[in-house]
C-alpha cells in the first residue's frame, strides 16, 4: 500500500466519523435549542402532568407541637375495575369477602360495580394500613388501591365547633378549618416529565416542575387542659340538668386570648355528615339570647360612670312589684332600701330599672354599645352573630326598664364575657381571638395576632368599683355564692332570663347563666356558663354556677394564679 | 553475532494528519463524551431523586401517625382515663403544695436582672405540707 492509498484511507475515515459526530451533535443541537412550539408535537406524545397532592397544615393548642388537634393522615381508597370484576362474575364475592374487613354500603358499591363500561369505582374510601394489608391478603383481580390524604381529629368531639371540619374535597367548612383555610390548605406542586415507553416518569427529562407548598400549622390559644376541665363541667351539667344546649367560654382578662370554648351539643369531627346543622352550630358566637340579670352589671357601670349614682346610693325596691310605665316589674324576693353595691348582689330588677332611668336611655344605650353589644367582636371565627340592640330611637317607654336588666336586647355568650372581661381589664375591652399564629413548614410565622383594644367604655375607678361589688355576689346572701372558690377571690354575676316567645316571655323556659372573673383583685380570666333551658332548677345561681365554681377552682391551680392574681409560675407559652 | 534488524517499512510511511482536522474531532468526541456523562448522572439522579421522595412520603406519613398516636395519648382525657385504670386519683395541687423555686433576688451582689436571666440563682420556698 503506497502513501497515497494510506492518506486517502486516514481521509475516509476523518470524513466518516467527521459525518457521524456532525450529526450526533446537529441532533443534540436540535433537542437543546429548537423552538417550543416544533417541540410540542414530539414531546407531547411522551409527557405526562401530575399533581403533587399537599398536607394541610395541623392545627395545634397553645403549647405546639405535641397538642395536635387536627392532622393530614395517609389513608388508601379500596378501588376496583368495574369491567374486570364484572367479566370475572366476582361482584358479590368481593362484596362479601370486602364487606366483612371494612364497613360498605353494599347497594351502592354493588350498583358501581356492575357497570361494565365503566373502569374505575370506589369499594371503599379512606382505610388505614391493616385493612389495606388484609384486602391485599384476598388476592382479588381487579381491586387495587389508591393512596390519599384525609383529615383526623384525634380527640374526637373535643373542642370541635372551634376546629371545624373538611369536606371531602379538603376545604374547610367550619371553625378554625374554614377560617383558616387559605393558610391550612398550601398549594399543590405540579410537575410536567417526559415518560419512557413503559410510562415511568423520566426524572432526568422534567419540563416543568413548580415544588408544592404544603399547608401552614395553626397555633391556637386555646388550652387543651382548661378546654377539657371546661368540656367535663359542662358534661355534669348536660347530665345533671338536661338542658337543650349550654355553653363556656374562659377568655384571658387582659389579652382577650380565648382559652377554651365548649358548646354542647357536640359532635365526632370524623364523623360531621351524620350530625344535624344544629349540633354542629358553635353556640358561643352563633346565637343570641337575652342576658338578663347579667346585663345588670353594665347598666350600674354606666351609671357609675356618668356619676349620676355611687356606690353607696340608694334606692326603694318597692318590696317587690313595681308599676314602671303601666307594667308590673318584679323582684323575686321582695325589698324595700337597697344601696347600689345591694342591687347588684341581690341581683334586684327594680333597682336596675330605677338606676336607668336614672343614667337615661341615650346614655344607656351609647354604654351598651361601647361594651360591644349589638355588633361583633370581631373573634377569628366564621359564623359570629351581631347580637340585637335597637337604636335608642326605636325604644319604646317601658324599653328603658327592660334592657336595663337584660330583656329585649339579645347578646351571643362571646359579647357578654366581653363586658366582664372589660370590667375586669381596667375598663379596656379587647378583642377576643383563638388564632395565636399561622406558622408555614419552614418556621416563618405568616400571621401573629397580637392583642387589640376595641373601646374603653368606662374609667379604671368604675371597673375597680364594679369589681368589688361582683364580688359581693359570690359572697354569702349573694345570688352567686355557689360560683364561690376556697382560696380565691371571685367576682360575677347570675342570670336567670325568661326566654322569650309568642311576643312575651315564657313562664317555663329560661337561660340561666353566670359570668364572672378570678381572682376578683387582680382578675386574670373571665368564665362565662350558660345554660338553655335546664330541665329542674333554672336559676343562674343553681344550674351554672356550681359549674363556674367547678372551672374557675381547677383554672386557678392549672394557670398558678395566686389569690392576688400574680401568676408566679406560668407555663412556657 | 550482529542482531538482525528489520526494518519495517510501514514505519517509514510519513503520514502528515491535518491539525484543524484531529482538533475538530478532539472537541467533538469530548462534546460527545460529555454529553453522554451528563446524561448518565442525570439519570442516576433523577432514580436517586425518586427513591428520596418515596422515602420523604414514607417517612412523613410516618411521622403524621406517630403524631396522631402521641397527640391522643397526651390528651387530657386519655390521661384522666390510665390513671383511673390504675386507680390513681390525681388533682392539681393547692398553692401550698406546691414548691417553689424563685429568683434569689435579695442576695447581695445579684442585680434582678442577674436573677431573672440565671436559672442557677434561686431560693426554695417549701411549705409546711411538703415536709
Amino acid at each position: 500500500m503506497n502513501d497515497g492509498q494510506i492518506r486517502r484511507r486516514c481521509l475516509l475515515v476523518t470524513v466518516f466519523f467527521t459525518c457521524v459526530l456532525m450529526g450526533l451533535g446537529s441532533r443534540l443541537a436540535l433537542l437543546h435549542f429548537r423552538a417550543g412550539s416544533q417541540r410540542v408535537g414530539l414531546v407531547d406524545r411522551k409527557t405526562i402532568e401530575q399533581t403533587v397532592r399537599v398536607r394541610r397544615g395541623a392545627i395545634v393548642d397553645c403549647i405546639g407541637r405535641d397538642g395536635i388537634l387536627a392532622i393530614d393522615l395517609s389513608v388508601h381508597d379500596v378501588c376496583a375495575d368495574p369491567q374486570v370484576i364484572s367479566r370475572n362474575g366476582t361482584v358479590d364475592q368481593l362484596l362479601e369477602q370486602v364487606g366483612k374487613i371494612v364497613d360498605i354500603e353494599r347497594d351502592r358499591v354493588r350498583a358501581r360495580l356492575v357497570r361494565e363500561d365503566r373502569r374505575f369505582a370506589y369499594v371503599a374510601r379512606f382505610v388505614r394500613d391493616p385493612v389495606v394489608r388484609e384486602v391485599r391478603t384476598l388476592g382479588m383481580e381487579g381491586v387495587f388501591f389508591e393512596e390519599a390524604l384525609r383529615r383526623h381529629y384525634p380527640h374526637h368531639n373535643f373542642m370541635c365547633h372551634v376546629l371545624g371540619f373538611t369536606n371531602l374535597e379538603g376545604k374547610g367548612c367550619a371553625g378554625i378549618e374554614q377560617s383558616c383555610d387559605r393558610f391550612l390548605r398550601g398549594s399543590s406542586g405540579l410537575y410536567e416529565t417526559e415518560v419512557d415507553g413503559r410510562r415511568h416518569r423520566r426524572y432526568d427529562r422534567r419540563t416543568l416542575h413548580i415544588a408544592p407548598q404544603h399547608g401552614a400549622n395553626v397555633h391556637l390559644t386555646i388550652d387543651q387542659q382548661l378546654q377539657y376541665m371546661a368540656e367535663r363541667a359542662l358534661d355534669r351539667v348536660v347530665e345533671q340538668h338536661a338542658p337543650l344546649s349550654c355553653h363556656v367560654i374562659i377568655q384571658r382578662v387582659a389579652t382577650g386570648e380565648i382559652l377554651a370554648m365548649v358548646s354542647r351539643p357536640g359532635y365526632d369531627l370524623n364523623d360531621y355528615r351524620n350530625v344535624s346543622a344544629g349540633d354542629r352550630l358553635n353556640r358561643s358566637i352563633g346565637i343570641v339570647f337575652e342576658p338578663g340579670s347579667t346585663l345588670k352589671a353594665a347598666t350600674v357601670a354606666a351609671a357609675l360612670n356618668e356619676g349620676v349614682v355611687t356606690p353607696d346610693s340608694r334606692f326603694f325596691c318597692e318590696n317587690g312589684l313595681w308599676s314602671a310605665f303601666g307594667r308590673p316589674l318584679r323582684d323575686s324576693h321582695g325589698y324595700g332600701e337597697l344601696t347600689v353595691r345591694d342591687i347588684v348582689k341581690k341581683s334586684s330588677n327594680i333597682g336596675s330599672a330605677k338606676i336607668a332611668i336614672r343614667l337615661g336611655k341615650s346614655r344607656l344605650a351609647r354604654y351598651l354599645s361601647d361594651f360591644g353589644l349589638g355588633q361583633r367582636t370581631g373573634i377569628d371565627l366564621p359564623g359570629e352573630e351581631h347580637g340585637i340592640l335597637h337604636p335608642v330611637g326605636k325604644w319604646p317607654g317601658i324599653a328603658i326598664t327592660r334592657i336595663s336588666i337584660g330583656q329585649g336586647v339579645a347578646v351571643t355568650g362571646i359579647q357578654l364575657l366581653g363586658v366582664y372581661c372589660t370590667i375586669a381589664n381596667e375598663g379596656v375591652r379587647m378583642r377576643p381571638y383563638v388564632i395565636k399564629k399561622v406558622v408555614d413548614p419552614d418556621g416563618n410565622v405568616l400571621r401573629s395576632t397580637r392583642p387589640e383594644v376595641l373601646s374603653r367604655p368606662i374609667t379604671p375607678r368604675t371597673a375597680g368599683q364594679m369589681r368589688d361589688m361582683l364580688e359581693r355576689v359570690t359572697e354569702k346572701g349573694g345570688t352567686g355564692r355557689r360560683a364561690a372558690v376556697e382560696g380565691v377571690r371571685v367576682a360575677g354575676k347570675t342570670g336567670t332570663a325568661q326566654k322569650p316567645e309568642h311576643g312575651g316571655y315564657s313562664e317555663t323556659n329560661f337561660v340561666a347563666s353566670f359570668v364572672g372573673f378570678v381572682p376578683a383583685d387582680a382578675p386574670e380570666i373571665g368564665i362565662l356558663v350558660v345554660v338553655d333551658d335546664p330541665a329542674e332548677e333554672y336559676y343562674g345561681g343553681l344550674v351554672a354556677a356550681p359549674a363556674f365554681r367547678e372551672i374557675a377552682a381547677e383554672a386557678v391551680r392549672y394557670l398558678d394564679i395566686s389569690a392576688s392574681g400574680v401568676e408566679l409560675a406560668g407555663r412556657t407559652r | 553475532m550482529a542482531k538482525r534488524r528489520r526494518k519495517n517499512k510501514k514505519l517509514d510511511v510519513n503520514l502528515d494528519f491535518p491539525a484543524p482536522l484531529a482538533i475538530v474531532l478532539l472537541v467533538a468526541s469530548t462534546l460527545a463524551l460529555g454529553y453522554l456523562t451528563i446524561v448518565t448522572r442525570c439519570e442516576a439522579l433523577g432514580r436517586d431523586l425518586r427513591e428520596r421522595d418515596a422515602t420523604l412520603d414514607e417517612y412523613q406519613r410516618r411521622l403524621s401517625n406517630e403524631q396522631y398516636k402521641w397527640s391522643q395519648t397526651i390528651a387530657p382525657a386519655n390521661l384522666k382515663t390510665v390513671l383511673l385504670r390504675n386507680n390513681l386519683y390525681m388533682n392539681w395541687p393547692q398553692r401550698e403544695q406546691v414548691v417553689r423555686l424563685e429568683p434569689a433576688r435579695h442576695d447581695p451582689g445579684v442585680t434582678d436582672a442577674d436573677a431573672e436571666n440565671d436559672v442557677r440563682i434561686a431560693g426554695l420556698t417549701r411549705t409546711g405540707l411538703n415536709e
